[in-house]
This record gives C-alpha cells, structure tokens and sequence, in this order.
C-alpha cells in the first residue's frame, strides 16, 4: 500500500518536472529513483557532470531574483536592440502603402515647395566624349558607309605608316 | 524649379535609348519629380510598388556589405532600377534590353539636383 503511495507520488512529481523542462531526457528525471545508479552501463556519462548543471535555469524576473544593476539592464536592452535591428526579417515586414489622403496631402506639399524651390543648378557641363541623342545617333549611323576606293586609301596609307615606322631606324 | 527639372529629366530620357520613366519620389513612393513616356508601365509607378525599395534597401543593408546603394530587378519585359538617395529614391524604369550602364551612369547627371529635393522633403510635414 505504502509502496502504491510512493509510486504515485514519485509520478507526478516526475509529471511535474516534465512538463516543466522542456526536453529533459526522462532517464534524467528517473535518475534518483533507478536502483541501479551505480552499476556501469551504456547510459552511464564517460565524464562526471555536475549536478548544477541538471538544474533549470532561473527565471529572469522571478520574485526571488534581486534586480539588476540600471546599467547591466540598459546594456542588455541595448545589445537587444542592435540584435532586432539587425535581424532580416523579410516576412515581417508586410506590404505597406500610404492612405489615400495622406498622400495627395503630401503631393500637395511637395508640389508647393518645390515650385518655391530656387532654380536647379545648371546641368553638369558636357563630358569629353559626349552622348548624342537617339534621333541624332540613328541619323549618324543611317548614314551610308565608306566608298571602297577611301578604305583602300585609308589601309594603303596605314601600311606606308607601320613600313615607315618598322625601318626607321634602318633610313634615318 | 520643377518645370527645368523635369525638362533635363525629359532630355536625359532622350538619350538613354529604352528608358521609358525616370521618376524622383520620397521613401514612401510619393513622386517629387517624374518625367514619363507613355511606355512605363502605370502598375510600377504607383506608391505601393516604389516603396518597397525602401524596405529592401534597409534591409539589404543588413548583409555585411554596408550601405545599400542600388537595386537592380530585371522582369521578362523590363528592368527597374533604384537608388537610395534617401530620404530621396531616384526610379528607372526602362525596357528589358535597355542598357543598364548606361542608365547607371545618369546618378552623376542628376546628383546635383537632389540637394534642393532633399531639402523640400526632409522640411515637410
């Protein structure tokens, strides 16, 4: 009878601790009851752990706790901080859009402040090698090409010019 | 101000053979100056799909690279690309095949106007 008492005592309290550390190994909790504690077996740790470790972790604002020093606790609030600034959460963020009104009141805004806006500056001065336009580009390259006898002209001279400059030391 | 702006906008749009729209908005999508063909598509010019930039450039910014400068998103028939001028967001929207270098290198063609720009956002309500 006595022992049917015990059995149930121990169960729930065994109940107790589960639930309360999630993902204690059951063999864990069963340790003090297992008669067969000190026998050597293959759930025996090769290393000797230390019973603190088995312990659950404290509530950080358990009433027991004595408060945290101000700056430790603004340390902490601010290492918290960075942490959630930089997560990248993407699917927290949702679609966004303004209201209807908020945005025609601020297009009405900027309209009215940029109309009161001093003249922009006068645009960047033209680069050495200065884009054409698109019309003016399509004119240029519709144009029709080189006659044949100018590309002679032009690969006859450029051989006179690589003759000239291989024997200049030869001539001159 | 805005007229000679949206003038040169106009003109710098002629030159980039492809580009339909280059408009200049807050983070929230709000247009500031636009300069548009009939070209653009009307879906990627409104608020909700400019501000997304804003979002992602914050947190592309989170990768360990630094600051997020430009995001460039290519679609089966054209290319958007954006630039964090915050509080200012500088939009291109141009053709699939368009040149993307060649809209890249108009950032320093319209740098010198954003000041003033700036200047009516960041003053504004």
């Amino acid at each position: 009878m006595q022992s049917d008492e015990e059995d149930t005592t121990l169960h729930s309290c065994f109940d107790s601790l589960k639930s309360a550390v999630m993902g204690c190994c059951y063999s864990i909790c069963h340790k003090e009851n297992d008669l067969q504690e000190n026998i050597i077996n293959e759930r025996t740790h090769l290393l000797e752990v230390p019973e603190q470790q088995h312990e659950t972790p404290a509530p950080v604002a358990s009433a027991t706790t004595p408060p945290r020093k101000p700056d430790e606790q603004s340390a902490l609030n601010r290492i918290l901080q960075e942490t959630a600034t930089n997560v990248i959460d993407v699917g927290a963020l949702g679609p966004y859009a303004l209201e209807a009104s908020a945005y025609s009141e601020r297009v009405r805004a900027y309209t009215a402040r940029v109309a009161a806006a001093p003249p922009p500056p006068p645009p960047p001065p033209p680069r050495l090698l200065a884009d054409v336009p698109h019309s003016e580009r399509n004119q240029l390259l519709s144009r029709p090409p080189l006659t044949y006898e100018d590309k002679e002209l032009v690969n006859l001279i450029e051989h006179r010019h690589d003759f000239l400059i291989e024997n200049f030391g030869r001539y001159f | 101000m805005v007229d000679d702006l949206r003038k040169y906008l106009n003109h710098l749009l002629e030159k980039v053979n492809g580009l339909h729209c280059i408009l200049i908005t807050d983070r929230d999508g709000v247009p500031l100056v636009r300069a548009v063909t009939e070209r653009a598509p009307q879906l990627a010019l409104r608020p909700n799909f400019i501000s997304t930039f804003g979002m992602a450039t914050d947190q592309a910014g989170k990768l360990g690279l630094g600051r997020n400068k430009t995001i460039i998103s290519m679609y089966p028939s054209y290319q958007v690309i954006q630039m964090n001028k915050l509080p200012l967001v500088i939009t291109f929207i141009g053709s699939d095949n368009c040149n993307t270098g060649h809209i890249l290198s108009l950032e320093s063609q319209i740098e010198p106007f954003l000041k003033d720009l700036a200047a009516v956002v960041v003053d504004a309500p």
